[in-house]
């Protein structure tokens, strides 16, 4: 059989059920006429006359179907609860090229996020010819599914992000723009440490709290991973990946042939179900990550990881712009002298100068380069009473050791202006305009140095 | 019945474990072959593990279910494949087809509460109630009545998901 001509409705009218929400099924026959019946997490469309399921083992499928190329499967339409069903013959197995990474990437990322990176390995990834494809009900009609414009409002997001001065409105822009443009509700942006090693929670709507600090490792979880293999990573039921997860750790350990990993609490909702995590790359360096986060299964599909990804690269690509310092900066104003605090209650600071940690009555708020900066402020002010500054003179100032310039200046100052209204009654960075930010300080400070 | 050709091919006991799996809240998916060796899906409810333990009987949609009873018919040979959506813990069985009956009273019953516990389950994963009783709803729509089809169990796999999964059980 040829194909093409049996194929009555595309598959992109169905696309819904190549979404991995409803698990399908698949029936291979051995060579001597034995049936096999299994089940599948997600099958994968490639275009409308292929797809792709993926070859982590070596099972009775894929040794029936080299030696029988005719297979069926079942999808289901998680929005119709219509069934349909393919009938598919196997052509080749690919193991490198765009498709194979892309699968290879989610794989490595739910993998990683529950501690199975030993076991889950995409060996393949078999791609078979469609023949036919037919409502399981025959009588069902086979409709184009609604197209969903967005294409407007894209263009309105990128058009807001194009206005944007510094970095601190571009991503509140940003956020604000996938909350009411694409009811995105839940979302937040990560950039990398100074050592590239970890990504840090910069900015963020829509969770009890802000979260602004809290961390991940380059290539831990599915946030790490899309950042570090630089692939946008989405998921439409993490209850059905962690579910299958635990079914395969289960029957792994009953082998007792690997160690494995722990499962990675994953940040933001507690009851995260759709995920999409896009890599935030200019100039072939990644400055971050943007992920939108929903607690409803199915929430995030083709059009909305679309949406994300240009979203997100419009992000990096402004950035990367801002990031270099502005050349027409407004020079260090004349200081105003602050009148210390009224005497009452007071606070004592702790810099360990070991890491830059900074403790605000003994609670841990800050460190790495963001602690450095705070430090040196509170120091000033001490000794100068001086309230008001501006990024050029702390980008300059040399005692601060502050890495490469192409390193964000600005993200640090925002990541430190976030992490004070969060964590602190006592500090406050207030930004005054272009470049420039005052410390608000509510009652007298103890300043005290550790190694 | 299990007759001559089967108790050649010797029919396997069910234990009361299994046969709990079996009659729990499970998918049920059967897979049959033509004689171009072809292969055929159909979704099942309501199994039941017979009082001979050798011996199942499970409810297929009548209109849907034409290529596989033709198959059934033609060639006797089926797989069914039990998953529990909950864990992922899955068997399948292989067997001869028996016979193909109209669903008797019980069955239909045995139909019902399977559909139940099928909700129950998915509903402790999170899928809401509605979006199971949607399934039903379409596969109703499509086919209003069923029929109970008999096979005799040959041959029992572990096939949860894993590198273990296709083991014999």
């Amino acid at each position: 059989m040829s194909g093409a001509a049996n194929v009555r409705g595309t598959l992109d009218t169905i696309a819904t059920c190549f979404e991995g929400i409803v698990p399908a099924t698949i029936c291979s026959c051995a060579a001597d006429g034995t049936p096999n019946v299994t089940y599948l997490s997600i099958v994968h469309r490639l275009d409308d006359w292929h797809v792709g399921l993926s070859y982590q083992f070596f099972n009775k499928t894929r040794k029936n179907v080299l030696e029988n190329p005719m297979v069926q499967v079942i999808v289901v339409s998680p929005e119709t609860a219509d069934q349909y069903r393919l009938d598919l013959q196997y052509e080749r197995t690919e193991v490198a090229g765009p498709v194979f990474d892309r699968m290879s990437t989610r794989l490595a990322a739910v993998a990683s996020q529950t501690g199975m990176s030993q076991i889950f390995t995409l060996r393949g990834v078999d791609v078979y010819r469609v023949l036919d494809c037919r409502p399981v009900n025959a009588e069902s009609q086979v409709e184009a599914a609604p197209l969903r414009e967005y294409l407007a409002r894209v263009e309105s997001v990128t058009e807001q992000l194009a206005t944007c001065l510094d970095l601190d409105s571009l991503l509140e822009t940003a956020l604000a723009n996938l909350a009411t443009l694409f009811g995105y509700a839940n979302t937040f942006v990560m950039i990398p440490d100074e050592a590239g090693q970890r990504l840090y929670t910069i900015a963020s709507r829509g969770y009890d709290a802000s979260g602004v600090g809290s961390e991940v490792w380059l290539g831990d979880g599915m946030l790490g991973v899309a950042a570090e293999r630089r692939t946008i990573v989405r998921t439409t039921s993490m209850t059905r990946d962690r579910v299958f997860s635990r079914a395969v750790r289960s029957s792994v350990e009953q082998s007792g042939k690997h160690h494995l990993e722990q499962e990675i609490p994953l940040p933001g909702l507690p009851h995260l179900e759709s995920q999409v995590v896009a890599p935030l790359v200019a100039r072939g360096e990644l400055l971050g990550i943007l992920c939108i986060q929903s607690d409803e299964v199915g929430r995030f599909l083709v059009d909305d990881e679309r949406v994300i990804q240009i979203v997100g690269r419009h992000l990096a690509a402004s950035m990367a712009t801002l990031r270099n310092p502005p050349p027409a900066e407004p020079p260090a104003v004349e200081p105003r002298r602050a009148p210390r605090p009224a005497a009452g209650l007071t606070s004592t600071i702790k810099h360990y100068r070991s890491d830059d940690s900074i403790f605000v009555d003994e609670a841990y708020l800050i460190k790495g380069i963001a602690g450095r900066i705070l430090w040196k402020l509170l120091r000033i002010y001490d000794t100068e009473q001086r309230l008001q500054f501006t990024n050029r003179e702390i980008r300059l100032d040399e005692t601060l050791q502050l890495p490469d310039i192409k390193d964000n200046l600005e993200a640090r100052l925002i990541l430190l202006r976030r992490r004070l209204a969060d964590k602190s009654e006592v500090l406050r960075v207030v930004p005054e305009g272009r470049g420039r930010f005052r410390l608000d300080i509510r009652h007298p400070l103890v300043l005290v140095e550790h190694p | 019945m299990i007759t001559k050709r089967d108790a050649v091919e010797s029919p396997i006991e069910i234990d009361d474990t299994l046969k709990t799996f079996i009659e729990s809240g499970v998918s049920v998916v059967v897979g049959t072959r033509d004689e171009a060796l072809v292969p055929e899906i159909v979704r099942a409810w309501g199994p039941q593990v017979n009082r001979d333990r050798r011996t199942i009987r499970m409810c297929v949609p009548e209109a849907t279910s034409v290529r596989t009873r033709t198959n059934l018919l033609g060639n006797g040979r089926i797989a069914a494949a039990f998953s529990l959506p909950s864990n992922y813990e899955t068997v399948q069985l292989k067997g001869r087809h028996l016979r193909t009956t109209k669903p008797s009273v019980e069955d239909l019953l045995r139909l019902d509460r399977h559909r139940e516990s099928f909700a129950r389950v998915n509903e402790s994963i999170g899928v809401p109630r509605a979006r199971v009783e949607a399934f039903w709803l379409r596969e109703l729509a499509a086919s209003p009545r069923f029929v109970t089809i008999h096979f005799v169990v040959l041959a029992m796999f572990n096939q949860t998901p894993g590198p273990e999964a296709g083991a014999p059980r």
